[in-house]
C-alpha cells in the first residue's frame, strides 16, 4: 500500500543484491520484481498486504538493528538490508506454515507451501480435515474495501474467528458479484449457478436473477446490476441486456449505420 | 456545596484570580474529612459512609463548618474504607458506618484519636497516626497520586485549589510548542503503558508529521488481570489527565482528542465526563483555551471489553467504528494513525506526568530514577501480598522494596516465590532477582517488562505452571486472530500446559514450548502476540525443574494442578471437629465425629474417599489443624 503520496526513489539491497524502489513500495513487491520468490497468501496486487499470514517474513537490517518483518507490508526503505533466505527465516516460515496446515488442511496453496518447505506434520491435530479457510482476510478486504459491498467480515476473535455474514444469516449486501472467490488463496469460497439463482454458498446467500430484456435468459444476479447500475450511471442503460445481447445489438447498430451512410452517399 | 463561578475564563490573569478565589473560600473550611471513594473503598462501603457522615455532622451542627470530601483512590485498598481528617491528617483505616458517630464526636469536634482506628504496623506493632507514619506510604514518592486524596474527582475548583491548570497556564503564556517538546524529552518521560518510548519524541515525531488534522489519544483501556492504577488516576484526578492531553495538544499543533476508556470503567468515563464538562465550562478546554486562540476538543470513546484494544493500532480502529483488529505498525502511528492521520497516543499516566513536569521543571523530573528511566511509576501490588493496593515509587527502586517495604512482604509467614510483573505479557521474577532495580532496560533483560505496571506477588502454595497456564489460557481467548502465530501458536502452548498441569505431560514438552514461544515471540503481528510467551519462557528460565517435576515425576510441588494432587487426612492430628465434614460439596468425607457414649466415647478421624473426591481444596482451607495435607 503506498502511503507516500511524493513518491521518491530509494536504494536497498535484498539477499546482497542491490535495487532501486519506490519508496512507496512493499519489500515484498520489490523481490518479487526482482524475481525473488517470497511466499505470501494475504497479499494480493490488488489489495496489498495485510500483515496477516506471517508466510512472507523476512530478516532486515534496518538503523543498525536486525529483526524479522512481515514483507508484505514494510516499506522498501534507503539503507535498507533484507534477507529472504536465513535459517531464521526459513525455521519462521515452516513454523507458521505448520501452523496453516492444521487450520487449514484442505487448502493446496498452503499443501503446496508445506511441500516446498519440507513441512510434513501440522502444528496440531487438525479441527476440520476439510478446513481451507487460512483467516487471509482477502474476501473482507475484496468485499468491503474493493467491491465496497460490505457483506462479509470477521466474526468472533481468536481461535474462534472466522469469516462470514453477520450471525451467518442471509445477507441482504451480498451482490452475488463472486469477487471474493475470485481472490480467496485457498479456493474455500462456494458459489453455484442453479436456474432460479446464484447459489453463495459459503456466505448461505441466494440471489435471484436479472434476465435480458433482449432475449430473456437469465445473465447476472439482480443485486449486482443494480450495484453497478450505482457505480457507473452514465453506462446504465447497458445493463438492460446481457452482454451476448449486447454484442449483437452493438453489431446490429452498426450494420444500419453503414447501409445509412452507403444510401446518403448514393443520393 | 460551594458557588461556582461558570463563567469562562478569558486569560492567564482571571485563572489565577479564581484560584485566589477559591483558596480563601476554601480555607474557611477548617476540618476536612476526606474519605476515599475508589473503586477498592466504595466495595467495602465507603459510598454509604459519606452519608453518614453528613447525618452525624448535621447533628452536632457542623455541617456548614466541616467538610466531607469523597476523594478517589488513596491507594491503601488492602486497608479501606480509608478516612483522612484534615488539617492534622489523622489516618483511620478499615472503618465502617458504626465509627462515624465517634469519629465526629472525638477526632472532628475534639481532636481526640480513636486508637482502634489506626493502623498497626504488622511488623513493628507500631501505631500510626498520619498516613505519612505507615509503612506503605511512607517509603512510597507520590506525585501522580499526590492529589488523589487531596481532591473531590468531580471538582475542578478543588484541582484548582492543588494547582490545577498551572501547568497548562505556564506552556500556553511562557513556552512556544518546541520548547515545550524539548522540556519533555529532556525530562526523560518514557511512556508508561508498557513501551517505554521516549514521550517527547513522539511528540516531535507527530508535530513534525505531514498531514491534518492531528490527534491526540489517551489510552485508558488498561487490560492487564491486576492492574488498576490508570483507572484510579482517571477516577480520582481526572484533570489531571486532561491538562496533560491540552498540554500535549499545543505542542503537537492538535485540536482534536480522544480518551479511550474501558466501558468496564464505569467511573471513570463518569468522572472523565464531568470533568470535560466543567473544564469547558472555563474555557480550559474547547475554543479560546484561556483566551490564547487555542482550540482543543476532548471525546470519550468507551471500549467494549477486548484486551486487544489496548494495543495503539487496534484502539484506533476501535475509535474508528471499525473491529479492533491491529495492524503492523511499520509506518508510525504518529505518521498515519487515527483515520489515516497523525496521532499521537500516549497512557493515562503518561498524560498525568506531564503537568508536574511542566510545572516544576525538566530537570527535577530528571534528578529522579535510573539512567535511563526517570521519574516515578505507579504499580498495582496484588496477589499473595500483605499491603494490596496502589503504590507508586521512583524508577530503580528494587522490587524486594516494593514488596517487602512497601507491600509488606508475604502473608501468614509464607515464603516468596516469584513476581510477575508487566501482567499477562510480562515474566516471572524469581527470588534471587529481586534486588534487581525497576527500570524498563532491566526488567526486559529479565524477559519480563515494565507493562503497564501490574505486580502479581505469589508464594510457595503457588504453581508456576499453572501459571504460565493462566496467562496463556487469558491471551488466548484475548488474541484477534488476525496474524497465524498469535492466533495459532498460544492455543498450542495453551495446549501443552494444560497437558502437563494434568500429569501428561511428555519429556520434549519444554523444548517444544520454547521452539514454539521463540516462533510466536518472532512472527507475531502486534505487541500482544510478540509478548504472548513471556510468562511461559520466564517460568521456564527460572522455574525449569518445576516443570520437570510435573513431567517427569508426575507431582505438582505447589500443590496446586489437581490430577497430580491427592488430599489426606493425619488421622494423629484430626480432632474430629467435622469443619471439614461440612466443608465437602461431594460428600466424600466420612468419619470426623466422636463415636459411643460415656467412657466408651472415641474420636474417629476424618477419612477422605479419593473417588468421590473433587480436590477443591474445600477441606484443607477449612482444617484449623493442619489435618488435611496435600501430597
Amino acid at each position: 500500500m503506498s502511503q507516500d503520496s511524493g513518491e521518491k526513489l530509494v536504494k536497498l539491497t535484498i539477499d546482497g543484491r542491490e535495487v532501486q524502489a519506490r519508496s512507496g513500495d512493499t519489500v515484498l513487491e520489490v523481490a518479487r520484481q526482482m524475481g525473488i520468490e517470497i511466499p505470501a497468501l494475504c497479499y494480493h496486487p490488488v489489495l496489498g498486504g495485510a500483515g496477516a499470514c506471517r508466510v512472507c517474513m523476512v530478516e532486515i537490517v534496518a538503523w543498525g538493528r536486525r529483526r524479522m518483518v512481515a514483507s508484505c507490508v514494510y516499506p522498501a526503505r534507503e539503507g535498507l538490508e533484507v534477507y529472504t533466505n536465513t535459517q531464521k527465516v526459513l525455521t519462521a516460515r515452516r513454523a507458521v506454515i505448520s501452523m496453516l496446515l492444521a487450520k487449514a488442511p484442505a487448502a493446496k496453496a498452503v499443501q503446496e507451501l508445506a511441500e516446498r518447505y519440507g513441512v510434513t506434520e501440522p502444528a496440531y491435530e487438525p479441527k476440520d480435515p476439510q478446513g481451507r479457510c487460512i483467516l487471509c482476510g482477502q474476501c473482507v478486504r475484496t468485499c468491503n474495501e474493493l467491491i465496497k459491498a460490505g457483506a462479509v467480515y470477521f466474526t468472533y476473535r481468536g481461535q474462534e474467528r472466522k469469516v462470514g455474514t453477520p450471525y451467518d444469516a442471509e445477507s441482504a449486501q451480498c451482490i452475488g458479484c463472486g469477487a471474493c472467490q475470485n481472490l480467496c488463496p485457498t479456493g474455500n469460497i462456494r458459489i453455484r449457478d442453479k436456474a432460479e439463482c446464484r447459489a453463495v454458498l459459503t456466505w448461505n446467500t441466494d440471489l435471484a436473477w436479472q434476465m435480458c430484456s433482449r432475449c430473456g435468459q437469465r445473465y447476472l444476479p439482480a443485486r449486482l446490476v443494480e450495484h453497478l447500475r450505482k457505480s457507473l450511471p452514465a453506462g446504465a442503460e447497458l445493463l438492460e441486456v446481457c452482454p451476448r445481447c449486447r454484442r449483437e445489438g452493438t453489431a446490429e447498430d452498426f450494420a444500419r449505420a453503414s447501409v445509412t451512410a452507403e444510401q446518403s452517399s448514393k443520393l | 456545596m460551594s458557588t461556582v463561578a461558570t463563567a469562562k475564563l478569558a486569560s492567564l490573569e482571571e485563572l489565577e484570580a479564581l484560584r485566589s478565589s477559591i483558596r480563601v473560600e476554601q480555607q474557611k473550611t477548617q476540618t476536612t474529612v476526606a474519605l476515599c471513594c475508589g473503586t477498592g473503598c466504595q466495595a467495602y462501603g465507603s459510598g454509604r459512609l459519606i452519608e453518614v457522615f453528613a447525618e452525624a455532622l448535621a447533628k452536632e451542627g457542623l455541617e456548614d463548618s466541616v467538610r466531607v470530601r469523597a476523594t478517589g483512590c488513596h491507594g491503601f485498598c488492602e486497608r479501606g474504607p480509608l478516612v483522612v481528617i484534615h488539617p492534622k491528617g489523622t489516618f483511620y483505616q478499615r472503618v465502617g458506618p458504626d465509627d462515624v458517630g465517634e469519629i465526629v464526636a472525638k477526632t472532628v469536634k475534639q481532636g481526640e484519636l480513636i486508637e482502634r482506628l489506626l493502623y498497626v504496623d504488622p511488623q513493628t506493632k507500631e501505631k500510626a497516626q498520619t498516613e505519612e507514619q505507615v509503612g506503605f506510604y511512607k517509603h512510597q514518592h507520590r506525585l501522580v497520586f499526590g492529589n488523589n486524596g487531596a481532591i473531590d474527582p468531580k471538582s475542578i475548583r478543588d484541582y484548582l485549589a492543588v494547582g490545577g491548570y498551572a501547568g497548562l497556564a505556564k506552556a500556553l503564556s511562557e513556552l512556544k510548542p518546541d520548547e515545550l517538546i524539548e522540556q519533555i524529552t529532556e525530562s526523560g518521560l518514557r511512556g508508561r503503558g508498557g513501551g517505554g518510548f521516549l514521550t517527547g519524541r513522539k511528540w516531535r515525531s507527530c508535530r513534525e508529521a505531514e498531514g491534518e488534522p492531528k490527534y491526540v489519544l489517551c489510552n485508558g483501556d488498561e487490560g492487564d488481570p491486576g492492574a488498576f492504577m490508570d483507572r484510579s488516576i482517571m477516577e480520582g484526578n481526572p484533570h489531571s489527565v486532561l491538562e496533560g492531553m491540552v498540554i500535549g495538544a499545543y505542542a503537537i499543533g492538535s485540536n482534536h482528542g480522544y480518551i479511550y476508556v474501558r466501558a468496564e470503567y464505569p467511573l471513570a468515563v463518569e468522572n472523565l465526563g464531568i470533568a470535560i464538562r466543567q473544564a469547558e465550562e472555563l474555557g480550559l478546554l474547547g475554543e479560546d483555551i484561556l483566551g490564547t486562540g487555542f482550540d482543543f476538543e476532548i471525546r470519550i470513546n468507551r471500549g467494549a471489553g477486548a484486551f486487544v484494544c489496548g494495543e495503539s493500532t487496534a484502539l484506533m480502529a476501535s475509535i474508528e467504528g471499525k473491529i479492533g483488529d491491529p495492524r503492523a505498525k511499520y509506518i508510525h502511528t504518529t505518521d498515519v494513525g487515527l483515520f489515516g492521520k497523525p496521532s499521537n497516543l500516549n497512557n493515562v499516566e503518561t498524560w498525568a506526568n506531564v503537568p508536574l513536569i511542566v510545572n516544576r521543571g525538566a530537570e527535577w523530573f530528571s534528578s529522579m530514577g535510573t539512567e535511563k528511566s526517570k521519574g516515578t511509576k505507579v504499580f498495582s501490588l496484588v496477589g499473595k501480598i500483605n499491603n494490596t493496593g496502589l503504590v507508586e515509587v521512583p524508577m530503580g527502586v528494587s522490587l524486594r522494596d516494593i514488596i517487602y517495604k512497601v507491600g509488606g512482604g508475604i502473608p501468614d509467614g509464607r515464603k516468596f516465590k516469584a513476581v510477575q510483573i508487566g501482567g499477562p505479557s510480562g515474566g516471572c521474577i524469581p527470588e534471587s532477582l529481586l534486588d534487581t532495580p525497576v527500570d524498563f532496560e532491566q526488567l526486559t533483560e529479565l524477559g519480563a517488562m515494565m507493562g503497564s505496571g501490574g505486580l502479581i506477588v505469589m508464594d510457595e502454595d503457588t504453581c508456576v505452571v499453572d501459571i504460565a497456564r493462566y496467562f496463556m489460557n487469558f491471551l488466548c481467548e484475548e488474541a484477534c486472530g488476525k496474524c497465524t502465530p498469535c492466533r495459532e501458536g498460544t492455543k498450542i502452548m495453551l495446549d501443552i500446559l494444560g497437558r502437563i498441569c494434568q500429569g501428561k505431560g511428555e519429556a520434549e514438552d519444554m523444548d517444544k514450548l520454547e521452539a514454539l514461544g521463540e516462533q510466536v515471540q518472532l512472527t507475531s503481528l502486534c505487541g500482544l502476540g510478540t509478548s504472548a510467551a513471556n510468562p511461559v519462557l520466564s517460568t521456564l528460565q527460572y522455574f525449569r525443574e518445576e516443570y520437570e517435576t510435573h513431567v517427569k515425576d508426575k507431582r505438582c510441588p505447589a500443590g496446586v494442578c489437581r490430577q497430580l494432587i491427592t488430599f489426606s487426612v493425619t488421622p494423629e492430628a484430626c480432632t474430629s471437629c467435622a469443619m471439614c465434614v461440612k466443608a465437602c460439596p461431594v460428600e466424600a468425607i466420612s468419619g470426623g465425629t466422636r463415636k459411643g457414649k460415656g467412657k466408651d466415647r472415641v474420636r474417629v478421624p476424618a477419612l477422605i474417599d479419593q473417588d468421590k473426591c473433587i480436590k477443591c481444596r474445600a477441606c484443607h482451607e477449612a482444617c484449623k489443624f493442619d489435618a488435611v495435607v496435600i501430597s
